[in-house]
């Protein structure tokens, strides 16, 4: 005997053995999207619009789901395929004004090397079941009133029926599925920006 | 018009030179102009010199500037301004302050507030030295403002920066460097405005129509500035005038120290040493260099009080002045140094002395200049202009464009297809053409020291680089033009040997006599040194050791100091590459072939064979061969050196040389043949007592080699080694009888010690090991005396693991007896069970606990290893590492007999030297020691460097022709390889 009780699951393993039970669906941890480009770039500009729209897009994903988010991390991939990502918590939120800002600020610090760049990622995680509420101090209904007509366009007219201005040069981010079903995401073969 | 125009020392922000802005605005129709970069003053005296070949009236100031925000620009109205703006602004670059946001009043200078910066910080009210600039984008904005009332205070600030759009491209990839960024981050407030072209006058005045008093205001103020510095042919000197207060003093010093010391320099005044005196003397005089003699004086005299030792060198070592005042070591007299090359009446600067010292004692000097001369600000270090090259312009401009380093390794390599190349490979590739030749930072000149007669800061602002010597912010050119002579103080390894040998002599052989090392005369006579240099046996000793000086002094068959003088020059560039070396030994050679001489040339240089070799020959030559006058020859002397100002007055020179030569008779083929030789000196050549400088060092170290050989190399190993790496020093004293340990806890310092015959290495050798480390270890031990074993160090020196590994693994417990794979894992295990902090010696020794260990047995091998991973070589014969032992070979000794045969030896390679040929392709002179420590010689042509080039360290299979060329002794390679070691034993399974 070796290895202990490691020794025997790892056996079974091999012999294609296991025991567990097969669960139907699996409750989603995190959402996210990330973008490699053609061609490696230092156009900040682009860069920018391509992480703007991948947020927007995520936080109303996160919205149609009825999730909330507190936990933001950004991913940036170097021509070197060094790859470095950088993460902050933040207080339960799905409103794209208060995760858009917050993810640019991530990037600028991440984003600290003199290289072209290969690939850059949103990710939300730490996520959890529940409605955006209304910040008693700063948000007025105004807000809430806003999303909530965004996003019956989006469901009715697709996810890039209405977006921001700053986020109108990625055209192809932010296809809208249900990334709470349970399926595993589609993946398109041919991605451009 | 323009008030605010920035040349390329506007570091990393303009980008053409003060000259090109002189050119644009003579273009443009402007008469005056002013200068202003950001803070800084590099260009103003270049600008002031040339601005009126321009037929413009210079003005000079400075853009005052945080980062990039222009808080106000100061335009100096007088000489007087221009020294205020210049302490202004070196006060706070020497504090590393940030610049008031006020500019303050000082006196003839005017302050201009951008017109947006006053708005920025709410400033209404202008004193009268305050002004508004008013741009062109100004415009819209200037009626809307409370300031507008003041129209009589607005001014033009239209700033110059691009000739065109490619220049704004350049400037926005500089200031991407500068702030290193990428240029896709850089931040418009970090750029210039893209209008900052030069606008010819009249349309700018079209644009100012409707703002006639801009247009006025603009003028007056630029009238009413006036600033000169006089750059002609008889410039007054700025150097400092006096060096006791007053002339008549100065003259009384310099002659009374003359006759306080001529006895120690000379037993017998002959009239000839009367009549040189009196001819320098009144020279010295006349040209008023009296101060410039003492200030030499003083500081050699500071530098033998404290006991530094240094050496006079330059054309100023031509002098018997300087001889008898001490600067120098060398006698003119015996040694025939022609006077005029140090001076004469139509040489416009001082000569210049080189002053040596130690690497160790220069800083205490400068800083006793500093000290002693500048007390107001009148001495600062001189700057160079480090300018972008092409390979580390690439490099920049790659990272500015993100590529990754791979990418620019290549690109900087230049071993790429041109058509190959990406987008933004292509744009580094031509913008590296751009930056080409423009300065990108400034630093310190390595000797110069100005000592002025005015604070510094009447010429420039000056920097605070680390060292804490103010620099000023021109180079040694401009230095010249406008009338200020440097003194150089330099540093060198060969003193800090010379001084250190004599050191560990004292105490390693107290029975050794009393060595005056100054007291040179029976050194230069040493038949036993003689015979040394003969053999070149040289290693280790100042400026004679290196392969070729090796090769040299064999050839020439050296034995003498006068020998060693023209070897010193000959083996200078400029002399081997005219084929003068080759003549000169072939004349040394064979006393028939002196004949083929000119006359004239032979008369001149008879000691030579009628060679030029020292850097007077071109005088000498011009003056008596071509009829030049002095003066004349002074110009081409200059024009060798690169040190003209003015190409076609050089040119003018080689005319009348050529057309002198004609009408004298000479035949154009021998005309020819002399100028070119003149002009292959191209400035390398030596002065003679520059060379008979440098051979007493040499003779000096030499001495000490002779007869103190180990003590000697262990100077040298101390001093960071010479022309060759440690390794081939340890060899030398190795061959030379030492017995060489590994760095020993009970024996070594920092530095490398000997004891007997018995030489520890240093804990410098260590890399692995940290300064702190060895500290404590040295302290301890002086404190309480020698380890006792590994115990007893563990319990005394707090250590780290690493360290100790180090320690150990180099066999620094050697004295313990016992292998070293049980004291590392009883010192693993003592370091692991250990408290992690001492604070005080434990009152009652607690035993460690004691381990039988297996027998662990260490090799040779393994032991060389160790020594290459720790010390970065190994202390056995290379030979023994040998994968496959070689069959019986031959050696260096087999050499004479084999000339003209071809032969395989096999050496150590010690290190190699690359040149090129005639038609520019690489060649290479190797040295190698073979298996009993011999050197072997080669030579390397193109095909085979080609076919076997060098391949890092080790040793090397060497199939060649023994070549025999005035009896030195060389292989031709035609064949090359490198031997392969055994495995690292220590890793082998």
């Amino acid at each position: 005997m070796y290895l202990a009780k490691n020794g025997r699951v790892i056996w079974n393993k091999a012999n294609g053995i296991d025991n567990s039970p097969i669960i139907q669906y699996h409750e989603r941890k995190s959402i996210s999207n990330e973008r490699t480009f053609g061609k490696d770039t230092t156009d900040i500009a682009k860069l920018k619009t391509s992480i703007a729209a991948m947020s927007d897009n995520l936080a109303y994903l996160l919205r149609k789901g009825n999730k909330l988010t507190s936990c933001i991390t950004v991913k940036l991939r170097y021509s070197d395929f060094n790859t470095y990502t950088k993460q902050v918590k933040i207080p339960y939120t799905a409103a794209d004004h208060l995760l858009t800002p917050k993810v640019m600020e991530i990037f600028d610090r991440l984003y600290d090397k003199r290289l072209l760049v290969r690939l850059v990622g949103v990710r939300f995680s730490a996520l959890a079941g529940g409605n955006y509420q209304i910040n008693l101090f700063d948000d007025t209904v105004k807000t809430a009133n806003l999303y909530q007509a965004m996003d019956v366009l989006r469901n009715r007219y697709g996810s890039r029926s209405v977006i921001r201005a700053n986020t109108f040069g990625a055209k192809t981010i932010g296809d809208s599925f249900n990334p709470f079903n349970g399926e595993p995401p589609t993946v398109l073969a041919h991605r451009t920006q | 018009m323009l008030l605010n125009n920035h040349s390329y020392y506007s570091l990393r922000y303009g980008t053409f030179s003060e000259k090109e802005l002189l050119r644009l605005a003579q273009e443009a129709g402007y008469t005056s102009l002013a200068l202003t970069d950001i803070n800084n003053t590099s260009a103003c005296l270049n600008f002031i010199r040339l601005a009126p070949q321009y037929g413009i009236k210079p003005i000079v100031g400075i853009d005052f500037r945080n980062g990039a925000q222009q808080l106000y620009v100061g335009i100096a109205q007088s000489n007087q301004g221009f020294q205020a703006l210049n302490g202004f602004l070196s006060h706070h670059s020497h504090h590393k302050k940030k610049l008031p946001e006020l500019a303050p009043e000082l006196e003839n200078v005017v302050f201009i507030y951008p017109f947006e910066q006053l708005l920025l910080i709410e400033k209404t009210t202008l004193k009268p030295y305050e002004y508004v600039g008013v741009n062109l984008r100004d415009f819209k904005k200037i009626r809307f403002s409370t300031l507008y009332a003041q129209q009589n205070k607005f001014v033009l600030l239209q700033a110059v920066t691009f000739r065109n759009k490619r220049d704004f491209n350049v400037h926005r990839l500089l200031r991407a460097v500068g702030k290193s960024t990428l240029l896709s981050k850089l931040d418009v407030d970090d750029q210039a405005f893209g209008d900052e072209f030069m606008m010819p006058l009249d349309s700018l005045k079209q644009r100012l129509e409707a703002y006639p008093f801009l247009i006025s205001n603009t003028q007056k103020l630029m009238e009413e500035c006036e600033i000169y510095f006089d750059f002609s042919d008889n410039r007054p000197p700025q150097n400092k005038k006096t060096y006791t207060g007053s002339k008549a003093q100065d003259t009384a010093l310099i002659l009374q120290k003359c006759k306080e010391m001529l006895p120690y320099r000379y037993d017998k005044v002959t009239p000839q040493i009367e009549a040189r005196i009196k001819k320098e003397l009144d020279l010295i005089q006349q040209q008023h260099y009296v101060p410039f003699f003492l200030i030499n004086w003083d500081i050699v005299n500071y530098a033998k009080h404290k006991g530094y030792y240094h050496v006079g060198r330059g054309s100023g070592a031509n002098s018997i002045i300087a001889y008898i005042l001490g600067i120098t070591d060398v006698d003119p007299i015996d040694l025939d140094l022609y006077f005029e090359r140090f001076m004469n009446l139509y040489r416009a600067n001082p000569p210049d002395f080189d002053i040596d010292f130690s690497w160790r004692d220069r800083e205490d000097v400068t800083r006793y200049i500093f000290d002693t001369f500048g007390k107001e600000g009148q001495v600062s270090l001189l700057a160079t202009y480090n300018t972008f090259q092409h390979k580390g312009a690439v490099r920049e401009l790659g990272k500015v464009f993100g590529l990754p380093k791979h990418e620019i390794d290549l690109l900087s390599s230049g071993k790429y297809n041109p058509q190959a190349l990406d987008q933004y490979a292509k744009l580094v590739h031509q913008y590296a053409q751009h930056l080409n030749g423009m300065p990108n930072h400034l630093s310190i000149h390595a000797g110069g020291v100005l000592v002025s007669e005015r604070p510094m800061h009447y010429f420039s602002a000056t920097n605070l680089p680390p060292k804490g010597f103010p620099t000023t912010q021109f180079d040694m050119h401009i230095a010249e033009d406008v009338g200020l002579y440097k003194y150089d103080i330099l540093g060198q390894r060969g003193l800090g040997k010379i001084k250190d040998a004599l050191g560990i002599i004292k105490v390693n052989r107290p029975e050794a006599p009393e060595v005056d090392i100054h007291h040179v005369k029976p050194l230069l006579e040493d038949k036993r040194i003689n015979k040394m240099v003969s053999e070149a046996k040289c290693i280790g000793c100042f400026y004679v050791e290196s392969p070729a000086m090796r090769m040299l002094l064999k050839k020439l068959e050296v034995n003498s100091y006068l020998g060693l003088v023209a070897a010193s020059s000959i083996i200078r560039p400029g002399v081997a590459k005219s084929g003068m070396m080759r003549e000169y030994i072939l004349r040394h050679k064979d006393p028939e072939r002196r004949k083929k001489a000119h006359p004239v040339m032979w008369e001149l240089m008879a000691d030579t064979y009628g060679v030029m070799v020292y850097q007077e020959d071109v005088i000498k030559v011009a003056h008596h061969f071509a009829g030049l006058s002095l003066g004349e020859s002074d110009v081409l002397r200059r024009g060798m050196s690169g040190k003209f100002r003015s190409r076609e007055e050089f040119q003018l020179v080689k005319d009348k040389f050529i057309s002198n030569c004609r009408t004298k008779g000479y035949t154009d083929q021998l005309t020819l043949e002399v100028w070119n030789q003149v002009e292959s000196f191209a400035g390398y050549a030596f002065a003679k007592g520059h060379s008979a400088s440098y051979a007493v060092e040499s003779y000096q170290s030499l001495y000490l080699k002779c007869y103190y050989p180990l003590e000697y190399m262990v100077a040298v190993l101390n001093n960071g080694g010479g022309y060759y790496r440690a390794e081939t020093y340890i060899h030398e004293a190795r061959m030379l009888g030492a017995t060489i340990y590994p760095p020993c806890v009970n024996h070594s310092n920092g530095l490398t010690v000997i004891k007997g015959s018995t030489i520890y290495l240093g804990f410098h050798f260590l890399s692995g090991l940290d300064t702190k480390t060895i500290l404590a270890i040295i302290a301890e031990r002086e404190q309480r005396g020698p380890y006792r074993s590994l115990d007893d160090f563990l319990e005394r020196v707090h250590i780290s693991a690493e360290s100790l590994d180090v320690l150990i693994r180099v066999k620094a417990f050697q004295f313990t007896g016992i292998n070293k794979r049980e004291l590392l894992w009883d010192g693993y295990y003592k370091l692991n069970h250990q408290p992690k902090t001492i604070f005080q010696e434990p009152l009652f020794k607690v035993k460690a606990q004691q381990f039988e260990f297996p027998k662990l047995p260490t090799s040779a091998l393994e032991e060389a290893f160790d020594q290459i991973e720790l010390l970065g070589f190994s202390l056995i014969n290379p030979f023994m590492l040998l994968k496959e032992e070689l069959a019986v070979h031959l050696q260096v000794s087999d050499m004479p007999k084999n000339v003209g045969k071809r032969i395989t030896l096999y050496g150590y390679l010690i290190t190699t030297k690359t040149t090129s040929t005639t038609n520019k392709k690489r060649m290479n002179f190797g040295t190698f020691i073979d298996r009993s420590g011999n050197w072997i010689d080669t030579v390397h042509f193109p095909p085979v460097v080609a076919r076997y080039p060098f391949r890092g360290k080790g040793i090397y299979q060497l199939t060649g022709l023994v070549v025999d060329e005035f009896g030195f002794l060389s292989i031709e390679v035609s064949e090359m390889n490198r031997l392969a070691y055994v495995e690292d034993v220590r890793f082998a399974v």
